[in-house]
């Protein structure tokens, strides 16, 4: 198969002649980042990997049905995360566990190691990207997940305009006030490690949610 | 309020700057001639940096088992006969396939069978050539030969010329004097 072919003419082979090395080809091309929005919305290795088949089975049910007469609408990847997207908010509609940062009873700060580490290790944590991770995940929704399209998807904010259905300027304006939070929880996460700062403060972070 | 909303698309240009989706230096050289709006774009490609940092730290890649099952169920399903198409003609259409393709295989499977239950059976053995003509018995044929000859005489095209018609002619005569009234061929308007 030829590795130079793109996303459309691959699709295109699958859809009309049921060429399954185009589409394991696709597959591969796009499946880590999928992967890793979806992991990034749900948190769990066990449950990013169920949604993460399930997402491409509604795919390939989606290209089946349209068998012969399939035209490709835009970037396969952007129409991926929309499904991948869609699946994430069924699971969660399902599970009624949809919790928005300010409801939620397993807090950022839970989640983090409660042990009281010494500068440098609070210094590596800071510095890791778990510990990113974690600020990520304590975005409200709607931020966290312009983050993860932008940053680990690398969706341009048009792309995720159209997936999340919002105009352009709230894709931005969303973009933009989870950067400022990020930058919010780094500094006060820096100034709870600095010299005789206590940490058993327990500091509850506002994250900004105009947006 | 203009200059409020001026002061938002001036932050949306920030963001669409830092993330590579404007092109235009000149609008960015310009933006952060203002204090404020550098220092809002310095810390927010500080934080940018950060998770760029992070994603490259942790890649995160799909598990293997996942995509082998994902690949596994893009294989192209056969259409059941039971799910034809729901337009009425198109039914027929496949029916008449599915019937044409079942006469063909019965066609070959069977006719091979019943020609190989009438067939003769083959033997090594050689037949004496007087054998091979002796159902041509001589008596036989002369009477064969008489019975075909009897068979002409009586479908001759002569037979059924005026002396034919003579010889009906005087049958119905016979007929005419019965009571049934039969007439004659003669009289029969021509």
């Amino acid at each position: 198969m030829d590795t130079s072919l793109s996303d459309d003419e691959l699709l295109t082979a699958y859809a009309e002649r049921g060429d399954q090395l185009a589409f394991r080809q696709l597959v591969d091309r796009h499946k880590d980042r999928v992967y890793s929005f979806i992991l990034g919305m749900v948190h769990d290795a066990e449950l990013a990997s169920d949604l993460f088949q399930d997402t491409f089975l509604r795919v390939i049910d989606v290209m089946q049905r349209r068998r012969g007469s399939y035209k490709p609408q835009g970037r396969f990847l952007g129409w991926v995360l929309m499904i991948a997207r869609n699946v994430v908010y069924d699971h969660k509609r399902s599970r009624k566990k949809w919790k928005d940062v300010s409801d939620g009873d397993d807090g950022f700060w839970d989640r983090l190691p409660d042990d009281a580490e010494s500068a440098d290790e609070a210094l590596h944590l800071r510095e890791s990207s778990q510990w990113l991770s974690a600020c990520i995940n304590n975005l409200p929704p709607a931020q966290r997940e312009v983050v993860l399209l932008r940053q680990d998807a690398e969706l341009t904010f048009r792309e995720i305009a159209e997936i999340t259905d919002v105009s352009i300027n709230t894709a931005l304006g969303r973009m933009r006030y989870a950067l400022i939070n990020l930058r919010k929880m780094i500094d006060q996460q820096s100034s709870s490690y600095a010299p005789g700062a206590a940490r058993s403060q327990n500091v509850q972070l506002t994250a900004v949610t105009h947006v | 309020m203009s200059s409020a909303s001026n002061n938002m698309d001036k932050k949306l240009l920030l963001i669409q700057h830092l993330y590579g989706e404007r092109e235009d230096a000149e609008e960015l050289k310009e933006l952060l001639k203002d204090p404020a709006w550098r220092a809002e774009y310095q810390a927010l490609r500080d934080v940018k940096r950060k998770l760029e940092n992070r994603a490259l730290r942790r890649p995160v890649t799909a598990p293997e088992s996942a995509v082998d099952k994902i690949i596994a169920s893009a294989r192209p399903k056969l259409t059941p006969i039971w799910k034809l198409p729901t337009s009425r003609s198109k039914q027929f259409a496949v029916l008449g396939g599915v019937g044409a393709v079942a006469a063909c295989l019965l066609v070959v499977f069977l006719l091979p069978e019943r020609q190989t239950q009438e067939s003769p059976v083959i033997s090594d053995e050689v037949l004496d050539p007087v054998e091979l003509v002796k159902w041509d018995d001589t008596q036989e044929r002369i009477e064969m030969q008489q019975t075909l000859n009897v068979v002409r005489q009586r479908t001759r095209p002569d037979l059924w010329d005026e002396s034919a018609v003579m010889r009906l002619d005087s049958l119905a005569g016979n007929l005419n004097s019965s009571p049934s009234g039969v007439e004659s061929a003669s009289t029969l308007p021509q």
